[in-house]
Formats: structure tokens, C-alpha cells, sequence
């Protein structure tokens, strides 16, 4: 998939930060102070924006400017992202290089009960291993060491929400309609409960998805599992737009983490700051998640689609169309209007011949030109290839407080015309509902199963 | 006292886990003796709670099973500055418990066996209970323990006293502890019965079925 579709806040260009090698501040103490200021909400709220298009170098250089240097001392490996919160970790945290997605398909049998026992387990187990610790019974304990920003993401399908009671199964929670574009493999279309297991470690994330395995075996089958990757942690400053296996920047739209457009666009509810900035969308209603059941507020859904792209199509398009099809430029992802990144397009803008310079079918004008700004996304992406030759595609986790003010206007349009279709497919398609993060002492989904 | 009586009748167990070269020195587990079926019932019925800081059981976790026996682990912690001893461990829903230690066999393989007199935890100190070494054993269960269940147990100390405690199921392929180690060498006998112990009557009944020497009992196959 393109990448952006929307310009990101102007507040996030003011609030450069360099990640710290190994002196100033450090990120966990960050993290920490973020945390017990009011909850993951805020996390990363001043660390990571604009890191991409800030001034300084990220990477870790002598004091005289000399040239890069590795971190020798392991700095990623006791990170670590909070676990209890108001909202769950994996949506608002800044991308890791890692994403293992597990689907399960609960077994014969298996009732509310053993259900809230199953995610009790997993519960725990998640606790412990993002913080660095091991769960119970856990054989291998000295994996569960350097979390490096380990988090696990819990959503729920309609089969498990309906063990608590049907009346509590959101009329959404569904496979989306059918787009002319899909080409579904019906394996990677189900589940009854998925977990997003991110990290910058993938021997830690290996850990972490066995162990959670372990504890499912007894309550669910594994529907599917899908693998994917971004940059590895160090090799670009944090905050930057990744890349896809196009080569494109994708990603630039997506509300900055901590920001009101992200408390609005994906948490569904404005947080009444005095003086809020928006990006230039304008402003989203702060009402977009009312809809959602009260056992979900907190929470947030998740529209996971598996687009497989295609590289060898791809390698016969050369790059001004390549640019076409998408409207940006492909090595600093403006806007064919403009000349950075950030910079909001101007879909009137005209070349000399008389043609908008942005193509009305480019990607970035069919997913934004015209919609209003509660048609918003953040789209948290993980590449994936299955080797030389193989397939290559991108797990496109979108979250959004609501899938049809949302999610649907954009993707329909998208499957309605978008050039870049000629070389991508939908080939997987999920929807979860993404229940709030757990207290201590509770269990993700307790708000469901207490009701 | 129970532990006198857990010292009197030494159990007739030798436990081994996983490929464990089995207990050689079978004088310990040999004879039925054992007949009060593990003591699930108490005579402290005055038992007074010790106080609930005093004593802690952290991580606590059993392994998940559907029946026979299964085993408790955890970090246990003496938050006094006085010596507990923990002699006896109680499961309702079992037929008997016992609290079991591990020693090596000189082979590479680990002896499980009766802890006479029970573990003591020096003041301020703790005592891990974990797969492969020290741990509560509870044989004959009830009902099934499920993964993810929550089950009490009660901890007696020598002084009568008696702090309840919990643990959430695991499931794990671990800890496997057998009543018939014999059967890890490729014994012919079957003792899974065995895994049902508490019956002393059957338990009697079964050794001599199979054995032919009564002194070694489980064992007899050595």
C-alpha cells in the first residue's frame, strides 16, 4: 500500500526530540514519567514526532560530530512500553520493527468461562513479558529478558464477544462488504481472537508468541498467522515514515501518537485539552466512538487487511509512474504539489499543461481529496516477504474509532479507483474490536465478561 | 502431630520426573505402610491463621491436569525473623498431599521423594518450589484442574498453623511426575493406577499383584 493520505498536525513539527544514545534522558524514564502522568495515552507524546524530518542526527555520534557510532551496550533491549492502562499498548505506541499477528478460533465447547479463564492467562503472560519478566510456568524464562518494547494487543472477534452475550456483538464486528478489489482467501478471513505481538526484538517476540500459544492451546485452534517487519531499531530515527517494498513512504498521514487528532480519530473521544491543533484535515468530532459499546470504551477496532503486492508488476513501472499512481514523490514522499513530505496537497494545483499535478486517480487523492475530517485513519503497517520470489505484500492494521464514518468511505473509494490497485491485492481481511487495556489486578475484556 | 505422623510412616513414594533414572536407594519407599491416606484430614481443627504478611506464596501455579496428580510451585517467603517450618500442604479436592523434594541420582536424572519433616524457610529467606526441584506434590485428584483455574490450597506450619494460599493452572509439559518410574526404562508393569494413589487399599493390592518382592515395592522391578 501508498502511502499518506493525510498531512500530519503542524503541532508535530514542534516537538523534536532526539532520541538520546547514550546520554541525556532516557526513553524508559520517558515512558515512566509519561505513564504516571495520566496513562499511555500520553506516551510518546514528546518523544517521537517529526524525528524523521528533524534537524539533527538520530543516530549515535561523538560529541565533535564524528561519525556514527553502535550502540554497544544493548540500550533497546530493557525498553519497555506499558501494559496496564487506560488504553491498550500496540495502537498509539510508535511502531516496532517486528509484528507477529496470531489469529484463534476458540474450540468446540467453549463458554464465557473458560473464556475469561483463557484471557486471565493471557493477560498475565502478556504482563509479564513486556515488562521484561517471565510468566508463569514459563520454561524458557531467560527469553523473557529484554522486552525491547515488547507489546501485545488483544482483539476480540464476534464468536468471543457472543460468549458474554449476543447483545453485546457491535452490528460492525463483521467481515467488511465485499470490494471488487478483494481476492480473499477465506483462511485469512476469520478468528476469534487475535493478537498483535510487536517488538524490536524477534527472539524476544518468538518467546513471547510461544508462551501465549501455550496458554491457548486448551481454549482455541490457531486460525492464521502472518509475520512482518519494518526498519530494525537503530537503523533510522524513531518517528520517521517507514517504507514499504514499493520504496514508498507509508504512513506520512497518520495523527501523531499523543496528539488530539489521534485521541479523536482512533480513541473515538476528544480529551477537552484547552487549545487543541489539528492537522490540516481540520478538526475530527470528538464523538467518534460513542457508538461503541461501553464494555469497548477505551478501546478502539481494527480493520486488518493482508494486501499482497506485487513486486515484479511492480519493477515494469517506472518512476515517474510510480509517482503517478501515487502522488508523491517517491525519495522524501511530497506531494507531487509540493516539495516536503508534510506538506499538504493541493489537489487544484495545475502544471503548465493545464492538468492537476496530483492525478484525481492517484492514490492520495482518492483516500482524502473531498472527505471530511473525520475520515481518518492510523494505519500501523508491517511489510512482509516470504523470500526471493515469493510473496511480498504489507499487513495493513488500520485503527479507527469507527469503521464506517472512518475506514469504509476511504477504502471504498479506494476500491472504486486508485491506480495503485494495479498492483495491489487484498488477499486477507479481519475485523476486530480492540477492547480497552486492563486495570491491575483485571483482565483485557473484563468490562465485556462483568456486564 | 502431623508431622510426626508424616515422619512415622515414611511415604512409599519415590516420584521421578522426566526420564529419571529412578530411585535406587528403594529401602525409603519400600512398604505399604502408609495408612492414613496422606492425612487430608486434620486434627488441627483449632488450626489459628498465622498472620497473612508472615508467610507468602508468590508466582504461585499448578500444573493443570484432568486427574491423577499434579504438582504446586512458587517462590514461598518467610517475611519473619523467626524460622517456618512448613510441614504439610492440604488440597481438598485430592485424596493426598505432600510436600516432596528432588535429588539427583547420580545419573543425570532427578529422585523425587517425601520431604521429611517438611522445608524450613530461615527467617527473612525464601524456597522456590519448581519444576525439577522442590515442589507440593498432589496425588489422587478429584476433579480436574483446569488451565487457567484458581485453586486454594492450605499451608501447615509446624506450629499448627495454617495459611491459605492460591494458584492459577498451568498447562505444561513439564513436571512429569510419575508413581511409576519404572515405567520410564520401558517397564512392562503398569502402575498408572498408581497415579491414583491416595486408595491405600488399592495401592496394597496393586503391589502385590505386580511385585513379587513386597520389600521394594514400586520399585521391584530394579
Amino acid at each position: 500500500m501508498p502511502t499518506a493520505t493525510i498531512t500530519r498536525t503542524p503541532i508535530t513539527e514542534t516537538t523534536v526530540t532526539t532520541e538520546p544514545g547514550r546520554t541525556g534522558f532516557s526513553r524508559r524514564g520517558l515512558l515512566t514519567s509519561a505513564a504516571a502522568a495520566g496513562g499511555a495515552g500520553l506516551v510518546g507524546a514528546t518523544t517521537r514526532f517529526a524525528l524523521g524530518r528533524g534537524t539533527g542526527s538520530q543516530n549515535t555520534s561523538a560529541d565533535d560530530g564524528g561519525p556514527p557510532r553502535r550502540d554497544l551496550d544493548g540500550a533497546n533491549g530493557p525498553q519497555t512500553e506499558p501494559f496496564y492502562g487506560t488504553h491498550q499498548s500496540g495502537v498509539e505506541t510508535p511502531p516496532q520493527a517486528y509484528a507477529h499477528f496470531i489469529a484463534f478460533t476458540l474450540r468446540p465447547g467453549i463458554k464465557a468461562a473458560e473464556a475469561v479463564r483463557w484471557l486471565r492467562l493471557l493477560t498475565a503472560d502478556a504482563a509479564a513479558l513486556t515488562q521484561g519478566r517471565a510468566p508463569l510456568a514459563d520454561s524458557e524464562s531467560e527469553l523473557a529478558v529484554d522486552p525491547a518494547r515488547l507489546t501485545v494487543t488483544f482483539g476480540f472477534g464476534a464468536e468471543l464477544v457472543a460468549l458474554a452475550g449476543k447483545k453485546h456483538v457491535p452490528n460492525w464486528l463483521q467481515p467488511l462488504e465485499a470490494f471488487s478489489i478483494d481476492r480473499l482467501d477465506e483462511d485469512r478471513c476469520k478468528g476469534d481472537l487475535l493478537l498483535q505481538i510487536c517488538g524490536d526484538d524477534p527472539l524476544t517476540l518468538a518467546h513471547a508468541r510461544r508462551m501465549l500459544f501455550k496458554d491457548s492451546r486448551s481454549f482455541a485452534e490457531v486460525a492464521w498467522q502472518r509475520d512482518g517487519f519494518r526498519r530494525a531499531y537503530g537503523s533510522a530515527g524513531e518517528g520517521r515514515t517507514q517504507r514499504n517494498l514499493f520504496g514508498q513512504l507509508d504512513g506520512t498521514a497518520n495523527p501523531g501518537p499523543g496528539s488530539e487528532d489521534f485521541a479523536r480519530i482512533i480513541w473515538g473521544q476528544g480529551t477537552e485539552t484547552a487549545n487543541p491543533v489539528f492537522s490540516a484535515r481540520g478538526e475530527p468530532p470528538a464523538d467518534l466512538g460513542a457508538h461503541l459499546p461501553v464494555w469497548m470504551r477505551g478501546g478502539t477496532t481494527l480493520v486488518l487487511r493482508d494486501i499482497a503486492m506485487n513486486l515484479d508488476t511492480w519493477d515494469q513501472a517506472d518512476r515517474p509512474a510510480r509517482e503517478f499512481s501515487v502522488g508523491r514523490t517517491v525519495d522524501n514522499g511530497a506531494p507531487l504539489s509540493g516539495k516536503d513530505e508534510f506538506d499538504v496537497p493541493d489537489f487544484t494545483a495545475v502544471d503548465e499543461r493545464g492538468l492537476t499535478t496530483i492525478s484525481q486517480a492517484a492514490h492520495i487523492a482518492r483516500a482524502r481529496d473531498g472527505l471530511g475530517p473525520e475520515v481518518q485513519i492510523h494505519r500501523r503497517t508491517f511489510n512482509y516477504e516470504t523470500g526471493a520470489g515469493g510473496d511480498s505484500g504489507l499487513l495493513f492494521a488500520s485503527f479507527q474509532a469507527d469503521i464506517e464514518r472512518q475506514f469504509l468511505p476511504i477504502q471504498r473509494r479506494l476500491a472504486e479507483v486508485d491506480l495503485l490497485n494495479e498492483w495491489t491485492t487484498p488477499i486477507g481481511s479481519t475485523v476486530w474490536a480492540i477492547p480497552p487495556g486492563a486495570s491491575e489486578d483485571g483482565y483485557v475484556g473484563q468490562e465485556l465478561f462483568d456486564a | 502431630m502431623r508431622k510426626n505422623i508424616t515422619l512415622a510412616f515414611a511415604l512409599p513414594i519415590a516420584v521421578a520426573i522426566g526420564l529419571a533414572g529412578c530411585g535406587q536407594d528403594d529401602s525409603k519407599a519400600a512398604g505399604s505402610t502408609q495408612t492414613d491416606g496422606g492425612s487430608s484430614t486434620s486434627t488441627e481443627s483449632s488450626e489459628s491463621a498465622v498472620d497473612a504478611e508472615a508467610l507468602s506464596f508468590d508466582g504461585a501455579w499448578v500444573k493443570a491436569a484432568d486427574d491423577g496428580m499434579t504438582a504446586v510451585f512458587g517462590k514461598l517467603q518467610n517475611n519473619t525473623d523467626k524460622d517456618i517450618n512448613l510441614v504439610e500442604a492440604k488440597y481438598p479436592d485430592s485424596e493426598m498431599v505432600e510436600l516432596h523434594e528432588t535429588e539427583s541420582d547420580g545419573s543425570g536424572g532427578m529422585k523425587m521423594q517425601e520431604k521429611k519433616g517438611g522445608f524450613t524457610i530461615p527467617a527473612g529467606e525464601s524456597l522456590d518450589f519448581e519444576p525439577g526441584g522442590d515442589h507440593i506434590m498432589i496425588m489422587g485428584l478429584k476433579k480436574a484442574i483446569k488451565p487457567g483455574e484458581e485453586i486454594s490450597l492450605d499451608l501447615v506450619t509446624a506450629d499448627g498453623e495454617t495459611v491459605g494460599v492460591t494458584a492459577v493452572a498451568k498447562e505444561y509439559s513439564g513436571a512429569q511426575e510419575e508413581y511409576a518410574p519404572g515405567e520410564a526404562e520401558g517397564s512392562s508393569d503398569d502402575h498408572s493406577d498408581h497415579g491414583e494413589h491416595g486408595d491405600d487399599g488399592e495401592h496394597a493390592g496393586a503391589d502385590s499383584d505386580d511385585h513379587e518382592d513386597p520389600d521394594h515395592g514400586d520399585h521391584g522391578d530394579h
